[in-house]
């Protein structure tokens, strides 16, 4: 190996080090949480430097127990320097550890935490599989500006009053919108609902609607929406849902402001009766500048 | 599309850099405008464009041209309606990663960072974590290069400190 010395080469840098701190602490910010906390041991230079981070990712699934999670948990929020937050990253349900009514409790306290801290951080971005417990102070807040919820079993009520958001993911999750406003951007995956959705959004813009299952989706008043994506899962249910006319179709729908999407059930369902079987890409474009009113 | 009038690709504005090592590099005056620090070189000073040799004191000329690449593809990428697929930016990107040392990856964060391009800063970043991720610190410690400073009793403490942190880990 020593054969390869080209010169000076192989001599030992700390490369990191000639970086610029904020540098060093971005790239901490990027990482798992517990692998930043862990370059403490690395050398004199580094021992403090996790507490620099901007985001925050939390998953119970690298921890060997419910207690370690919440030690370390507790620790971090702890030690960390009073900065902003940009990103929280909190997972307690995937599948790392057992779930018991002792771990509720835990989850219950951690949330709790994690999101009082996140709020008085001015977080901007959140992604978790946590959908109760959260203060209520987490609709108020003003900073955040991208919410992602995974989570098979819970239903999501609350969506108001999120004057900033701009984009909301919600995978697995059941929602019960109501008549909530948004004015963010909607993407929807893996949704397990029958019935009804209403979305009464003026000012939203994009709306993506991923492998769902039974749905009729009533998008009233979203007069500012610019571009929908609709992909759905093979299904046989009752023809009330533009779900069963499209299975398995993908559209991509550049629609007019204005253009209701109850209106334009009608029409695909026209479609499909002519020729049943829809092929898996099937897409519709020209969709464009038709009159909202038909 | 026949509409981008004014592209006469005749006429594409050409400014000079100049690597660390001396080499100079013509780029098109857009793509030299993706660097914020050729850009605010010329504020101010717009007439003197096009002549001046814009000296990059920090970015050898070894990575000079896959930086420019870079801002070449994704400017075009931005640009393109409708917006490539996100396979095609994933396949750039890990071609552009493919066969770069750990050293070069640093060398060339500390180039962008000179440079002040958020995109490219922020892909590089991202790189270096991922290729830390879930990784000893032994690991951690030589894709740094970082020569441990602290006593046995000392690094003991701290890991003890941070007890958490190690709780369930297997050193490797």
């Amino acid at each position: 190996m020593e054969g390869l010395s080209h010169t000076g080469k192989m001599k030992k840098i700390d490369r990191l080090s000639y970086l610029p701190e904020h540098i060093i602490y971005h790239i901490l910010s990027l990482m798992d949480t517990k692998d930043a906390v862990r370059t403490c041991v690395l050398s004199k230079n580094w021992r403090y430097s996790w507490t620099n981070i901007h985001s925050l990712y939390f998953c119970c699934g690298s921890f060997p127990s419910w207690i370690a999670f919440q030690g370390f948990v507790t620790h971090v929020l702890h030690h960390c320097k009073d900065l902003n937050l940009v990103k929280l990253e909190f997972y307690c349900f995937d599948g790392g550890l057992d779930q018991s009514l002792d771990s509720n409790a835990i989850i219950g306290t951690l949330t709790s935490a994690v999101f009082e801290y996140a709020i008085s951080h001015r977080f901007e971005e959140i992604e978790t599989d946590v959908v109760d417990n959260f203060p209520p102070t987490l609709f108020e807040c003003q900073a955040l500006k991208r919410l992602k919820f995974d989570q098979p079993t819970k239903i999501l009520k609350e969506l108001t009053s999120f004057a900033t958001l701009t984009t909301l993911q919600l995978n697995w999750v059941e929602i019960d919108l109501g008549n909530d406003t948004l004015s963010v951007n909607l993407r929807i995956s893996d949704l397990h609902h029958n019935g009804l959705i209403m979305i009464n959004a003026p000012r939203l813009k994009f709306f993506n609607l991923n492998r769902t299952y039974d749905l009729f989706l009533w998008m009233i008043k979203c007069s500012s929406l610019e571009e929908g994506e609709f992909v759905f899962y093979d299904n046989t249910a009752d023809s009330e849902t533009i779900v069963v006319e499209l299975s398995e179709a993908m559209l991509a729908l550049p629609m007019v402001p204005g253009c209701h999407l109850n209106g334009l059930r009608s029409m695909l369902k026209e479609i499909v009766e002519k020729d049943p079987i829809v092929s898996t890409d099937f897409e519709i474009t020209w969709l464009v500048g038709v009159a909202p009113n038909f | 599309m026949a509409s981008s009038s004014s592209s006469s690709s005749t006429q594409v504005k050409k400014i000079t850099l100049k690597a660390a090592d001396g080499k100079h590099f013509e780029v098109e005056e857009p793509v030299a405008m993706e660097m914020e620090t050729v850009k605010s070189f010329f504020v101010g000073n717009e007439d003197a464009m096009k002549d001046m040799v814009v000296p990059l004191l920090n970015v050898s000329s070894e990575h000079m041209p896959a930086i420019l690449d870079f801002y070449r593809n994704h400017s075009e990428f931005r640009k393109r309606t409708p917006p490539p697929p996100a396979e095609e930016v994933k396949a750039f990107n890990e071609a552009f990663l493919e066969n770069k040392s750990d050293e070069q990856l640093m060398e060339m964060i500390m180039a962008a960072n000179f440079l002040n391009t958020k995109e490219l800063l922020n892909f590089l970043t991202e790189a270096a974590a991922n290729r830390i991720k879930n990784k000893s610190v032994e690991y951690v410690r030589a894709f740094f290069g970082i020569e441990n400073d602290f006593t046995p009793e000392e690094e003991a403490r701290i890991r003890a400190e941070n007890e958490w942190a190690f709780d369930g880990l297997d050193e490797d």
